[in-house]
């Protein structure tokens, strides 16, 4: 538990640091950002008080929870200690009361925000806001909003502001000011590894580390290779696509990094509705591409090769979106190389006889369920036998100590980390079955290896890889959906794509390929259909009952690629992680920020094997050395050598310690000046500057100084539907003196008056609405109850504003571009007005324009238009992620979603549902259609 | 006439007064002639009409506008204000327009080029009889793009991941009862991402106390 041992001093400091002063702690990863909010909320959690967390994630929350219930129970018991968590579910007047009683509230900004403006809060009594995740915190972001709020309306309240990711305060032009300024915050506390005194105290006790490096195989090594090839030729091809990007952050080692596709995004953003369809397709693509970098070290053989034949499939026309580009990567030499050799070392084919196979390992491999005219290679991942040494070494070296001396140095647990619940899952499951091995008799073997023989695990990977094969046949363009197919202009990739190779080739892969070297390059779909013909007919061919029938019918679930063998594993004390039987306790657990201290405190581990590198653990073990009674007596580091991996692992460490220099250099230089006149600090000058395009227009002062906006003059009111408030706009309303009146709406997103709606769609939301068939849907709802109908197309604060393409706009008519679709709105909807903005600054002076001399709108007026008497109640609050995919499923369209949300709980109890019952609901052709979709067989 | 009448079916009218504006020459996909007894500025269907305004224009001659609006009277249904936007710093006359065009019952389109203005103008003429089916509601024709549309609709979901999940289970109802578990277990799938498909099968459509 989080609480359990007493800060060490430098985390002392810091906490006494963040008590004194209002500011922004940013801290190195895994120096225990959690144990510090931990101890602030302890201190914060009084009914004496009113502090509200910010930005905390559902993880957090829990953690916090469970902290607060051990508080109450303890020894000393502080029964007074309240911590309140605020969701969707808890109702307007259960909130209210929820305040009153004080504490510290976990509250999502939406909420938040809404019940300020709806002055359900009683700010008078709030004494502080801690923000959690700072990094986040954006001049437009609904916390900056939050801030402003609860400061004007009390400018008492204390402000904590808290980050572990340095990185994201590099990025753009002064972005530490920046985020400060938003914080309004004038003190930024900086607390990288390297500060002396973390040095002090982590040096007291070093932890044992050994340093394993995993040499990878050939294959892997050809792997990366032929990966890393596309990667740059990609790159280079974008590059001279767009000339937008800058190049110097763009290159093949930045984009193995997840933060690359905010970086391209971030850079491409601006331009991205006028982007070709090419270039937007190659972004998509370099993401895919940096996933198979990935998983050439994270994956096993035969779940890289499933997952690079499903790339393959979904990039072919035919599936789903019809007019799909094909990955122009996949065509290429690199491309080939990447698909022989993944393929190579799962398994090998050929004619009869080349492979020198006995009838009996025919037999054992029809008797495994494997097609037999196949050689199963099956490389086990090299860490995975290196693991399975570790644990050996280990369980010697403590038989030793125990034969040793008395029981005075117990051996504790064995910690295995890995970077994904997937690799736990590969590890347990390959442990527990490691001593069941299968030895095919190769002709050709390669003397150099003793052939162990496959470990049971990859036997049965294999085999589930040809089922999931057979299956795919149904999946296939031509299979399904042929008149999507017929419909999709044949692009040049696609072409190249569908063409038959040369029998040439063919025959060579034929000719059975020997892994590792002289790989074959036929093009990856060749192979993907002759593995795919092998699926079929060994499944065709395949007896009744076969010991494959049987063990599957004792797995019975085979949905999982990973099965652990049953029975095997005792007990489970967490849903995460599982325990080995054998002398030694084993713990296999990914890694989890938020977990780890927590796991490392309550397992107490002896032995720790890090299966994948991850810098903010290695801190976390010696933050837990640091102060734990029980010693570790080896930490094991495992990296594949000269590997993607290890330099992610290097470059992540780099990135971070750069940043702090960074951020060390940026802090000595900068100026927060305080705005006494503004009673709080001003949210961003583009904020300040909403603010004075409005005072320019009006005599009357506006503004977000206290005096004013406390309903001493009259303000100009705006009725905003609730869901709007993810959007900078009701923010930036509010900073330029509007009064935001947050409701529920059926229709439009913003009242001005009561005959004036606006519905505001972003660029993304007007091309996606326009190609879904809502701003049809919505238009027409709203020139049937308002007079002044508004569709206000808003672009945001770095786009272009343009909507045309980049490179020009066509010869002939597109009906699909975005200014035929518009054209067609007007002329569907002649009263419907079509307002530009240039961004949501902007659209807060147009408001303005457009609001003057107009009386107020009627909020609860605004509320019951286009409203059925049995519609929702105002109170509730849908689920967007379960909503949004509601709205999705055929059958289902705006007008009936609600009754279908009421009626069933979630997507899944849907999916229950008799036909019968959605026939009431829908009516019988929207029922008919739904049930199918539902029902249908992915599989055959 | 009925000659008059097929000539102005198929071509759009121009207001002489619009002689010379370039604008014209972008005009390509659909015949336009001159038009003596017309109000607008170009008539681009029985009942649509079109009135042409510049940026710089209109910061010459900020009246101009309203007085053309106001002459247009209640002759036509669709009444389009197409805006070329042809300086850099558009906002304040912009915010301007937009006010005039509500208030005077007109329909803004802004475009950012010539060719994108005659691209509206060919447009409007052309599409004056179409259905507008393509930007309603429709129901797509295969399973795929069925299932397609509804999975994507979850953050980061891509059609890659479509196929890996039909692959991997017995169907759309097979994917919504599966576990985060499972669903870690296919490749491409990551934690998070199995996570939010997760939380959208499985969390309540409405929250209420």
């Amino acid at each position: 538990m989080p609480a359990s041992y007493p800060l060490l001093p430098f985390q002392r400091q810091i906490l006494d640091e963040l008590m004194d002063e209002d500011a922004l702690c940013i801290l190195s990863r895994g120096l225990g950002l959690n144990r510090i909010l931990a101890e602030l909320a302890r201190i914060c959690a009084t009914p004496r008080a009113l502090v509200f967390l910010v930005n905390a994630n559902d993880q957090d929350e829990e953690d916090l929870q469970q902290l607060f219930m051990q508080m109450r129970s303890g020894a000393a018991a502080d029964e007074a200690a309240r911590l309140q968590i605020v969701k969707n579910e808890t109702n307007s007047s259960a909130r209210a009361q929820l305040y009153r009683q004080g504490g510290l509230v976990s509250v999502t900004s939406r909420i938040l925000v809404v019940d300020l403006l709806n002055k359900l809060v009683p700010t008078e009594l709030a004494t502080g806001i801690i923000v959690h995740n700072a990094s986040r915190v954006g001049a437009e972001s609904i916390d900056a909003f939050v801030l402003r709020l609860v400061r004007q309306q009390n400018p008492k309240v204390f402000v904590k502001a808290l980050s572990d990711a340095p990185e994201a305060f590099t990025l753009g032009f002064a972005p530490l000011e920046k985020t400060l300024k938003v914080l309004g915050l004038r003190h930024v506390h900086l607390w990288p590894r390297f500060h002396v005194a973390v040095q002090r105290d982590m040096a007291r006790t070093e932890a044992p580390v050994v340093e394993l490096r995993q040499p990878q195989t050939r294959s892997m090594e050809e792997l990366q290779q032929a990966v890393l090839d596309c990667l740059s030729a990609m790159i280079s091809e974008l590059s001279s696509a767009t000339k937008l990007l800058d190049t110097e952050a763009i290159n093949v080692e930045s984009c193995l990094f997840r933060y690359f596709d905010a970086m391209i995004k971030r850079q491409l953003d601006p331009y991205w509705h006028r982007l070709s369809p090419r270039v937007r397709a190659m972004v998509t693509e370099l993401a895919s591409l940096r996933k198979i970098a990935e998983f050439t070290t994270a994956y096993d053989c035969v779940s890289l090769l499933k997952f690079l034949d499903t790339l393959l499939l979904s990039s072919k026309p035919g599936f789903g979106m019809g007019n799909a580009i094909g990955a122009e990567w996949m065509t290429s030499d690199s491309a080939n190389i990447l698909y022989s050799v993944a393929r190579s070392r799962v398994f090998r084919t050929g004619a009869n006889e080349q492979l020198q196979m006995s009838d009996e390992c025919r037999r054992k491999l029809r008797s495994l369920g494997l097609p037999s005219n196949i050689m199963p290679v099956l490389e086990v991942p090299p860490k995975l036998e290196l693991l399975e040494g570790v644990l050996e070494e280990i369980g010697v070296a403590n038989n030793k100590s125990t034969e040793g001396a008395e029981s005075d140095d117990p051996s504790g647990p064995v910690l295995i980390m890995t970077a994904s619940a997937r690799e736990c899952r590969m590890i347990r499951s390959f442990l527990s079955t490691s001593q069941d091995r299968i030895r095919f008799e190769t002709g050709i073997q390669d003397p150099s290896e003793e052939n162990k023989g496959c470990p049971r695990m990859m036997v049965n990977l294999l085999r589930g890889f040809f089922e999931w094969k057979t299956s795919m046949a149904s999946q296939r363009p031509g299979a399904v959906g042929t008149q999507t197919q017929l419909a999709v202009p044949s692009s040049a990739a696609a072409g190249t794509q569908m063409r038959r190779a040369p029998p040439t080739k063919r025959r060579r892969v034929r000719g059975g390929s020997v892994a590792g070297s002289g790989v074959p390059r036929a093009p990856a779909d060749i192979l993907e259909q002759e593995t795919n013909d092998i699926a079929t007919q060994a499944n065709s061919a395949q007896p009744a009952d076969t010991e494959a029938n049987s063990i599957d019918a004792a797995a019975g679930e085979h949905n999982s690629d990973y099965e652990d063998d049953g029975g095997m594993f005792e007990a489970t004390f967490d849903e995460h992680f599982g325990i080995l039987p054998g002398r030694e306790t084993i713990v296999v657990c990914p890694y989890n920020s938020n977990h780890n201290e927590k796991l490392l405190e309550s397992l107490k581990p002896t032995h720790i094997i890090m299966y994948d590198p991850d810098p903010a653990f290695i801190r976390q073990i010696e933050v837990y050395q640091a102060h734990s009674q029980t010693p570790l007596k080896q930490v094991y580091f495992m990296v594949y050598d000269n590997s993607l991996e290890e330099q992610r692992y290097l470059s992540a460490i780099r990135r971070e310690r750069e940043s702090f220099e960074k951020l060390i250099k940026e802090k000595a230089t900068i100026v927060i000046p305080i705005d006494k006149t503004f009673g709080m600090s001003p949210g961003s000058s583009l904020v300040l500057r909403a603010i004075a395009g409005r005072s320019n227009r009006n005599a009357r002062s506006f503004g977000g100084s206290i005096g004013l906006s406390d309903g001493h003059i009259s303000q100009s009111r705006i009725v905003v539907d609730v869901r709007e408030f993810w959007a900078p706009l009701p923010s930036l309303l509010h900073a330029a003196g509007f009064e935001v009146v947050p409701r529920t709406l059926d229709i439009g997103d913003y009242i001005l008056h009561d005959e004036l709606a606006v519905e505001r769609k972003s660029l993304p939301d007007l091309i996606g609405s326009l190609r879904s068939g809502r701003l049809y849907n919505q238009a027409e709802a709203m020139c049937r109850h308002y007079k002044f109908a508004t569709l206000m197309v808003e672009f945001e604060v770095n786009t272009s504003f343009s909507l045309q393409a980049i490179g020009g706009i066509g010869a002939d008519i597109s009906v699909t571009s975005v200014n035929s679709k518009l054209t067609l709105l007007v002329l569907a909807f002649p009263r419907l007005r079509i307002v530009w903005s240039s961004s949501p600054y902007e659209t807060a002076s147009i408001f303005a324009e457009l609001k003057r001399d107009a009386q107020e709108p009627d909020a609860d007026r605004a509320v019951a238009r286009g409203q059925n008497d049995d519609s929702v109640e105002r109170e509730s609050i849908y689920n967007s992620s379960p909503i949004e995919l509601l709205q999705s499923l055929p059958g289902v369209t705006q007008r009936n979603y609600q009754q279908l949300a009421r009626k069933f709980k979630s997507i899944k109890e849907l999916c229950g549902a008799k036909k019968q019952e959605l026939r009431a609901i829908l009516g019988a052709e929207a029922a008919d259609q739904l049930y199918e979709f539902i029902h249908t067989k992915t599989k055959t | 006439t009925a000659s008059g009448r097929s000539h102005s079916n198929q071509t759009v009218q121009v207001n002489e007064i619009q002689r010379g504006n370039p604008l014209l020459a972008s005009i390509r996909n659909v015949r336009w002639s001159y038009s003596k007894d017309i109000i607008p500025d170009y008539v681009v269907g029985r009942t649509s009409c079109v009135l042409y305004l510049s940026i710089k224009y209109h910061r010459l001659h900020p009246e101009y506008i309203a007085k053309r609006i106001e002459s247009l009277g209640k002759d036509y249904r669709v009444r389009v204000l197409l805006v070329y936007v042809d300086t850099d710093d558009s906002k304040l006359p912009l915010r301007e327009i937009n006010r005039i065009a509500l208030l005077g019952d007109m329909t803004t389109l802004l475009a950012w080029s010539l060719d994108e203005a005659g691209r509206y103008i060919e447009t409007l003429k052309t599409f004056e009889n179409r259905q507008p089916d393509i930007i309603k509601e429709r129901v797509e024709d295969t399973y795929s793009a069925k299932l397609n549309n509804a999975l994507t609709s979850v953050r980061s979901v891509n059609k890659t991941d479509v196929l890996t999940l039909a692959s991997n289970f017995e169907s759309f109802e097979g994917i919504a009862k599966a576990g985060v578990d499972e669903l870690t277990m296919c490749p491409g799938i990551g934690d998070l991402k199995a996570q939010r498909l997760f939380k959208a099968f499985n969390e309540p459509f409405i929250q209420d106390a």
